[in-house]
């Protein structure tokens, strides 16, 4: 029995907007997945009320993946249902919440979301808040497009979609493309974003200037200026990042450190923000 | 604009329950501290103070994100919380410097309420599983309407409640807690000020731990090198980026079709 269009559009605007509405301990996206999921099963089993039950059971299950490529998934599922073939897309779900997530999550979480927000943030810190409130809700309305097409590609295409997506070449070398373009953009932003960290201390000490005595105050700050660029904004950054992976430090504890730090430099001027 | 507190606060609190369906989708939701900056300092006079303490909690949190769901603090509220206060102390204080106001209203309210809302979340978290075994019981009787009903009843009350609430009560008393603040001696103010703009190094550290600075310390170098010695803009770096990724797909086309051709070679 096919879906009809009307009751897809449903589906797709319950599992964008709903799926995690009702994320829980013990079955995290699973009671949203199978309301989403309603108007699908209503229809299918409409003359099967244990089918219905059963499907309802079925689809009530621990899930969870990220929440990017879930339409990706019901989408697939969808197409399996309506073929009658509901076991196999349970197995597909189970099969696939795994692999879909790592590469999801690591996505939206290290590159998409950051450069965006960056992007954002720039806009916000030269004062330009509609620009920045532009950019974010284009964001916000570029996922639900994404999620959109990936629910139609995953319902449209089937099983051939979960295998075009874990097909090595196509999936990794995008990740890898996009992950290189968040490496220079966050290369250029972290700099300038921190410009203002500098390093505070002062000496003066007496020179001659055309014969005359005179007191000139050499700023500390200037002589790494004239090494490079940003370089204490970025050696702190890095010894963050040192203690982080070879320290094990939790954001909590960097957190202390950060405020342990800012009291030092109140009274030592080490670290000043311009 | 509004010198109606309580209007106010109701006004910040129906925004944050709303929002904080959108923050649980995890997709939809991006970027809720810079938002809830500039909504509360629309509603409370101030947008420039609110896109400030936005962005400083942005920055601060741009590595955390909630792999799989864990926990993480709710800088959203601290956001809205801390844009609220930052401004109740400039009005309280007219000659207080607005760098100041922000970096202490941070320290002071932002970041402590940002790690009470992984409490409150984890609280409402547990009330929606609670009420997600009604929506399981409806499933083991096939009863569609339960499902859908207790649905409806979780999402509303498990989503914006735990934080809506805090909002409109921190906002409604905000004069008193902007009186406390003021009891705190200035050597405190003065280090929270300058913690609050050391507070971007933590999350740049936080994302930067999660790239393969092995494998990629090229292309940092080449955004490094376009921000400190060319007049690059922002927008500038961008085209750079697309450019040098561009012509990495290529030469990796390149080099692929090379070898396909060889081992075609070797066969024949």
């Amino acid at each position: 029995m096919k879906l009809t269009k009307e009751t897809l559009r449903k589906i797709k605007i319950r599992h964008i907007f709903g799926i995690q509405q009702t994320w829980s301990y013990d079955r995290m996206m699973g009671s949203g997945y199978c309301w989403a999921m309603l108007p699908g099963i209503e229809q299918i089993y409409q003359n099967d009320p244990e089918g219905l039950r059963k499907t309802c059971v079925d689809n009530i299950q621990f899930f969870n993946t990220s929440a990017i490529f879930s339409p990706l998934i019901t989408g697939v599922h969808l197409a399996m249902m309506e073929a009658d073939q509901e076991e196999i897309g349970q197995n597909i779900k189970t099969a696939m919440m795994g692999p879909l997530a790592g590469v999801g999550d690591t996505l939206a979480g290290v590159i998409i979301n950051p450069v965006t927000t960056l992007i954002a943030c720039q806009f916000a810190l030269t004062g330009n808040w509609l620009l920045s409130l532009g950019l974010i809700l284009l964001v916000r309305i570029g996922w639900i497009i994404v999620q959109s097409k990936l629910f139609d590609f995953g319902y449209t295409k089937g099983v051939e979609a979960i295998e075009s997506t874990t097909k090595n070449s196509l999936m990794t070398s995008g990740i890898e493309l996009v992950t290189m373009f968040g490496a220079v953009i966050l290369g250029g932003f972290i700099p300038s974003m921190l410009s203002g960290i500098q390093i505070g201390l002062e000496y003066t000490s007496a020179i001659s200037l055309e014969g005359q005595q005179a007191d000139k105050i050499f700023r500390v700050q200037e002589m790494f200026d004239n090494i490079a660029p940003y370089l204490v904004p970025i050696g702190l950054v890095a010894g963050l990042l040192w203690l982080i992976k070879k320290k094990n430090m939790t954001s909590t504890q960097i957190l202390i450190l950060i405020f342990v730090l800012a009291s030092v430099c109140y009274f030592t001027k080490i670290l000043i923000v311009a | 604009m509004m010198q109606n507190l309580f209007l106010a606060a109701l006004v910040l609190a129906v925004f944050v329950y709303f929002e904080q369906m959108l923050i649980s989708t995890m997709t939809i939701g991006s970027n809720p501290p810079i938002l809830g900056g500039i909504v509360a300092g629309l509603v409370l006079g101030d947008i420039q103070l609110g896109l400030y303490i936005g962005t400083v909690l942005t920055l601060m949190s741009l590595g955390m994100y909630t792999f799989g769901g864990a926990a993480i603090p709710n800088y959203f509220l601290g956001s809205v919380l801390g844009t609220a206060v930052a401004i109740l102390m400039m009005r309280a204080n007219p000659a207080l410097a607005s760098s100041e106001a922000i970096n202490i209203a941070i320290s002071t309210v932002a970041i402590p309420a940002s790690m009470v809302g992984i409490a409150l979340g984890s609280i409402s978290t547990i009330l929606c599983t609670a009420l997600v075994q009604i929506m399981v019981k409806g499933a083991e009787e096939g009863n569609l309407k339960k499902i859908n009903r207790s649905f409806w009843l979780n999402c509303l009350l498990t989503n914006g409640p735990h934080m809506a609430i805090p909002v409109f009560i921190g906002i409604l008393f905000g004069n008193q807690l902007v009186s406390l603040i003021q009891m705190i001696p200035s050597v405190l103010l003065g280090i929270f000020d300058l913690a609050g703009g050391l507070l971007p190094l933590m999350g740049f550290a936080l994302l930067m731990s999660m790239i393969n600075i092995k494998r990629y310390w090229p292309f940092l170098l080449a955004g490094y090198f376009l921000i400190a010695y060319t007049s690059s803009t922002i927008i500038g770096l961008t085209f750079a980026a697309a450019a040098i990724c561009a012509i990495y797909a290529m030469i990796k086309n390149e080099v692929m079709k090379q070898n396909e051709e060889v081992v075609g070679d070797e066969i024949d």
